[in-house]
């Protein structure tokens, strides 16, 4: 009898073995070892030293890390004014009944997601080229003069998101398309009989009956856009950087980790990454009201 | 009246959207022909209809790359990384949604948070552990350590909260141990979403970049993507040749993709779906 | 009981003469890793050249070639986590500073150089040389050259070598420069450090100088970056370079095509010309670079990878690879193959006499290009690169932030170069 009860206790363990056995020997204890590295300074090979805060401190002097904070807030933000409106409305438009060849387009739009990010990147390094590239021949015939896209600072942000845009669009609009898919359409027939219009329509009932996608959405863009890394990486690939454009926080602490050599500051810019993710996260959640519930 | 204005809005609706979407579908048509012309006009001439194309980009990638091996590289590393993270985070998720045991929702909380701890927080200490135990440059080093998921653990936590729990109780009283009725009774309920979450890992995996470019020394155990990323550098500015190697990394997923458009999209959307709860 | 002694005295016998047969014939594997194709295929050649001149072994070289910022990075992590590195490898001069911090991982080669050192070209050996110990051997001299578009200066009414000093250059270059029809006498780049490297070795700066103090903030250096910047804005015959830098596809299709009349690069630039831009076959003059001051130096050093050993090879591999390393790269007929297989500048000075680096080449204005190196160092024009231990960071420093400043955002290069230098500073501490 004993040993059944035994059993039972016994057995969500078994389950649980495997991701926890993964999860401590893969996530735990590289996190705590990140920590531990975050005090240390690295100076040569094997040599290490504690140092405490240092590292820490160090990072709010820093130019670079300074700079790469400001483009990554830019670049997220930039993602969430795009990546969140206009896939929203794509995803209604194509879900409205009239909709001509809906199906087609939203295969066509989802297209692009199914691109490796390496591929995004190198191609988007033709079509971004100064000369010879693709959307300054597009300016060209509106008149405009061709921007030096990959070479100023400046346009880094606004390059690093016409590709998100184009990459991530047809992801967006299947995450919004399913949180429609769960609003009764009952709801706008009767709304429809009490003579609302569309644009009414989308902001009394659409909107409010699909936020917890869209918080969900919010936030993976959040967490996705402050370690985006392999676009930048491409886009700007090493060394290639004028003015240090596109140092996003995730290239800078892989530069700091495998050029520069300097673990440990590596690993303090890692801990501050993941600070300021959570700080952000959570800003965003007490602001709609997901604590609530 | 009121007919013609509908009818003139769905035209106009159509032009918009067709118009977004050949505007999406610019850049791989761009990559296409860029693949197809000879490598010194790729920045020299912006053709929309390429007057002269050539083949030779496809034979010089086969010839100065191990490309065909990317590819059985990616495979067997995507297929590893899938069945290692589809095991433990379905097995994981059924613990978490049916059995009730001490601290299980503050353990599932704790471990939600991390997924949001960047990745490169643990890359150094990871790399160093991969290096010591002697698996770098090996298949298992490639997909083993990043296969822990817990979005995965989530999500498969969400869908088997919605099995029917009577089902459950009913095999149990009949005798069933729990373990075969995880196997008979449970994995068919949950077809569709393991499917969904295959996709979805897989897709995780041909997205990461970081952790292969890491792991993979030699060049002939690149995944496609190390690999296509190998190709940007200053010793090797062959254009051509990265188009060529992109459009060939690319078609086959869009033909896949295109075959089982259905079972996709429905997989992805039940993400979206599961989140409501 | 007899027949039975004498049997296994036999075996005994055969297995001790196989076994000498096999040690004698023993194959030794070597691992190598490299960042460029050709560099591996060269270092091949000198195997099967090693092996037929040493028959009593068999030196088999796995080689492999990586993108450059990964290997660099593979190769330190390697060196940090103690497993996994190569036996040989090429290290480039920018990153080799990197590897010269705290436990070096490197052998030292001092006692292999000193064999060969009566014939090289000292200079050469300075970079890699640390603390007296020599940890790296180069591919290389890397002199510093200008390459002319015979063309464009012709359709000028000019002869390239009536360019003596920097003053004739900007007088052609305004008469070359065109730039309704995108014609330019130069070009400079802002993202990477070549545009700027040669105009500040020439004068006599860099990064470090020869006592080993850090130098980026010298009167020389600041002359340099603002004759790049009046290059563009006061005398207008240079435009930044398309791509930001001189290794771009888009730069070499723009070159191809006509657009720019002169370039200042270390020799082994040449191979990029014969590479990817064909059009211009038969056009491109190779000579010194103009001078500042009537006795200045026409030349400098750029660029360079030194291959080292590393400290992870098995120890009884280490005499046999330093024999190897030598046969490779400081023989006489090894400095032949680095002019004939690799097209770069030897830096044994016995080899420029060989008829074999005398002939002209039709790519180059049909001329001897090894002739105007020769030259060169006859005349101790060369101006040997000093490295200290933020060499690394200096570079990257110049490449991605210093040009920058000083063309798009037209800075004062005083100021921009003090602020550099004091990031560095800030560094040693």
């Amino acid at each position: 009898m004993k040993s059944q009860r035994l059993k039972r206790k016994i057995v969500p363990f078994v389950f649980l073995a495997p991701f926890l056995g993964m999860f401590i020997i893969f996530r735990v204890w590289p996190i705590i070892s990140a920590f531990y590295l975050s005090f240390q300074e690295v100076k040569g090979i094997g040599t290490s030293k504690f140092v405490g805060i240092t590292n820490y401190v160090a990072l709010f002097g820093d130019r670079r890390f300074v700079s790469s904070f400001l483009t990554t807030s830019y670049y997220t933000i930039a993602t969430l004014l795009t990546l969140i409106p206009i896939p929203l409305i794509l995803a209604v438009l194509l879900f409205q009944r009239r909709t001509p060849g809906k199906e087609v387009f939203r295969t066509l739009i989802f297209l692009p997601s199914l691109t490796s990010l390496v591929v995004v990147g190198t191609v988007f390094r033709l079509i971004l080229a100064d000369t010879g590239g693709l959307v300054n021949a597009i300016l060209g015939l509106f008149g405009i003069a061709p921007l030096r896209w990959l070479l100023l600072p400046e346009l880094a942000v606004p390059s690093l998101a016409i590709l998100a845009l184009w990459r991530w669009t047809g992801m967006n609009i299947v995450y919004f398309s399913s949180g429609l898919t769960t609003i009764p359409p009952e709801i706008y027939e009767a709304a429809k009989i009490d003579g609302a219009q569309s644009l009414a329509l989308f902001r009394y009932i659409t909107l409010p009956l699909i936020k917890p996608i869209i918080v969900f959405v919010v936030t993976i863009s959040i967490i996705g856009g402050y370690q985006v890394f392999v676009e930048p990486y491409i886009l700007y690939p090493g060394g290639r950087t004028p003015g240090e454009a596109g140092l996003t926080v995730a290239v800078y602490l892989y530069r700091t980790a495998f050029r520069n050599f300097n673990m440990g500051y590596a690993a303090a810019i890692g801990v501050a990454l993941a600070g300021i993710i959570f700080a952000v996260s959570l800003v965003q959640f007490q602001f709609s009201g997901f604590f609530k519930k | 009246m009121h007919m013609r204005k509908e009818r003139v809005n769905s035209i106009v609706l159509f032009f918009v959207l067709a118009t977004v979407a050949i505007g999406y579908l610019v850049p791989i048509y761009w990559m296409v022909t860029s693949a197809l012309k000879p490598s010194e006009e790729i920045f020299s001439k912006v053709e929309l209809f390429p007057r002269k194309l050539t083949l030779q980009s496809f034979p010089v990638l086969f010839r100065s790359l191990p490309y065909g091996k990317w590819y059985l590289n990616t495979g067997i590393l995507t297929a590893g990384y899938v069945l290692v993270a589809l095991l433990t985070s379905t097995l994981g998720g059924y613990a978490f949604a049916h059995f009730d045991f001490k601290g299980r929702d503050l353990l599932f909380i704790v471990i939600l948070i991390t997924q949001m701890i960047p990745f490169h927080l643990m890359l150094v200490p990871l790399f160093i552990m991969i290096s010591k135990l002697r698996l770098i440059d090996t298949y298992i080093g490639g997909f083993l350590p990043i296969a822990v998921s817990p979005f995965g653990l989530f999500y498969m936590r969400q869908y088997m909260l919605g099995l029917n729990k009577d089902l459950l109780d009913a095999a149990r009283v009949d005798g069933a141990s729990e373990y075969a009725l995880f196997a008979k009774v449970v994995l068919p309920l949950i077809k569709p979403g393991l499917a969904a979450m295959a996709i979805f890992f897989s897709m995780e995996y041909w997205n990461n970049l970081l952790w292969p470019l890491v792991a993979m020394r030699s060049e002939t155990r690149f995944p496609l993507t190390v690999g296509i990323a190998s190709l940007i550098n200053q010793y090797r500015p062959r254009y051509d040749m990265v188009m060529a190697a992109s459009t060939l990394a690319t078609i086959p997923v869009i033909v896949v993709f295109l075959i089982m458009q259905k079972q996709f999209l429905e997989g992805l959307g039940a993400m979206g779906r599961l989140v409501e709860k | 009981m007899k027949g039975r002694i004498s049997l296994i005295l036999m075996c005994v016998v055969f297995l001790l003469v196989s076994g000498t047969v096999y040690a004698q014939q023993k194959e030794v594997k070597l691992t190598f890793w490299t960042f460029v194709e050709k560099h591996a295929d060269y270092m091949q050649l000198a195997v099967e050249e090693f092996n037929k001149a040493n028959p009593d072994v068999k030196l088999v070289l796995e080689a492999s070639a990586y993108p450059y910022e990964e290997m660099h990075d593979k190769l330190l992590m390697a060196l940090t986590s103690g497993v996994g590195a190569p036996d040989l490898v090429d290290i480039e001069i920018s990153k080799f500073g990197l590897f010269l911090r705290g436990d070096i991982q490197l052998h030292d080669l001092t006692d292999l150089v000193d064999e060969y050192r009566d014939q090289l070209i000292e200079a050469r050996l300075q970079p890699y040389n640390y603390m007296g110990k020599q940890y790296g051997i180069d591919y290389h001299l890397g002199a510093l050259v200008a390459y002319y578009n015979v063309d464009l200066f012709k359709a000028a009414g000019i002869n390239v070598d009536d360019i003596v000093m920097w003053e004739d250059y900007i007088e052609a270059g305004k008469k070359i420069t065109q730039p309704d029809k995108d014609i330019w006498m130069a070009t400079v780049e802002t993202s990477d450090l070549w545009t700027i490297h040669t105009l500040m070795e020439q004068r006599g700066g860099g990064g470090y100088n020869a006592a080993g103090e850090m130098i980026l903030d010298c009167q020389e250096n600041i002359e340099a970056l603002q004759f790049m910047q009046d290059m563009v804005y006061k005398y207008n015959i240079a435009r930044v370079a398309p791509g930001s830098y001189y290794h771009d596809p888009s730069y070499y299709a723009f070159v191809n095509e006509g657009h720019v009349a002169s370039m200042m690069m270390p020799q082994w630039y040449m191979i990029r010309f014969t590479e990817f831009m064909p059009d211009l076959f038969g056009k491109i003059a190779i000579r010194p670079m103009p001078k500042t001051t009537p006795d200045g130096k026409r030349s400098g050093m750029g660029g360079g990878t030194g291959t080292a050993i590393t400290k992870q090879i098995d120890p009884a591999k280490l005499e046999i690879a330093k024999q190897y390393l030598g046969f490779a790269k400081l023989t006489y007929e090894a400095h032949k193959r680095i002019w004939t297989d690799l097209g770069f500048d030897p830096f044994r000075k016995d080899v420029y006499d060989d008829p074999e680096l005398m002939k002209p080449l039709p790519y180059f204005n049909n001329e001897p290009v090894m002739a105007v190196i020769k030259d060169l160092f006859a005349h101790n024009d060369i101006k040997p690169e000093a490295l200290g231990p933020f060499y690394p960071e200096i570079r990257e420093l110049l490449r991605e932030t210093v040009c920058y400043r000083a063309i798009e955002k037209k800075e004062d290069p005083a100021t921009i170069l003090k602020e550099a230098a004091d990031e560095i500073r800030a560094l040693g501490k």
